[in-house]
């Protein structure tokens, strides 16, 4: 299982700078598994 | 996430959780039923493993930003059988290659490239290597993000990863 975090808020949002609507995709995977990109 | 974006006045267009998102197969699949979505947004923010971050660039032609940062592969590797596509650097730098990982799929793991060693868009150490420099530079170019390249990628911090450098204890 790959192990990951979420990255610190304020980067996430330095690279959606200029971007108005944004996709949001997860995983059910490793991500879920970690907390960090699942259905939560 | 959805509503922390939203919180920051940003729009979310959709949203979907695939199974195993480094799947490209399966990921291009279940994709397809949220195209209209995806078309409306100016781009995909992926929360997984560098891998699927790949995954995702590779079957949708959008700016797609990382979520996360992968430490480790756990002892595992991801859908993606016939290479290795995520070394688990633990600070992922996709946001700034157009979703391809120049440290797991160059043969000199460069963060800055390419090399005098890319020829016809092919790998010095083997010509039938692609210089993935050189598909980071067209990507980026059908993007139109090559501003991204002018950007020079200092040193790495490796020890934020669990599996370079000296080892680090991160995770409680």
């Amino acid at each position: 299982m790959l192990i990951s975090e979420q990255k610190p808020l304020e980067e996430i949002l330095s690279y959606l700078d200029g971007d108005k609507s944004i996709f949001l995709i997860g995983c059910k995977g490793c991500a879920e598994g970690w907390g960090s990109g699942g259905e939560k | 996430m959805r509503n922390t974006l939203q919180e920051r006045g940003k729009a979310v267009s959709g949203s979907v959780v695939v199974d195993i998102l480094c799947d490209s197969t399966l990921t291009k699949l279940k994709l397809r039923a949220y195209k209209k979505e995806i078309a409306a947004a100016d781009s995909i923010l992926v929360l997984t493993d560098g891998a699927g971050v790949q995954t995702v660039a590779e079957v949708v032609n959008k700016v797609v930003h990382p979520g996360c940062n992968t430490l480790s592969a756990g002892g595992a590797h991801a859908e993606w059988k016939e290479a290795e596509r995520c070394l688990e650097c633990g600070d992922c730098m996709l946001e700034f290659t157009g979703g391809i990982c120049p440290i797991a799929r160059c043969s000199k793991h460069l963060l800055n490239g390419p090399c005098g060693g890319s020829q016809g868009g092919k790998c010095e150490v083997d010509a039938d290597i692609p210089c993935v420099w050189q598909q980071i530079f067209d990507r980026l170019a059908k993007l139109g993000q090559l501003d991204k390249l002018e950007r020079l990628v200092t040193p790495k911090n490796w020890s934020v990863s669990l599996v370079s450098g000296p080892p680090v204890k991160r995770l409680s």
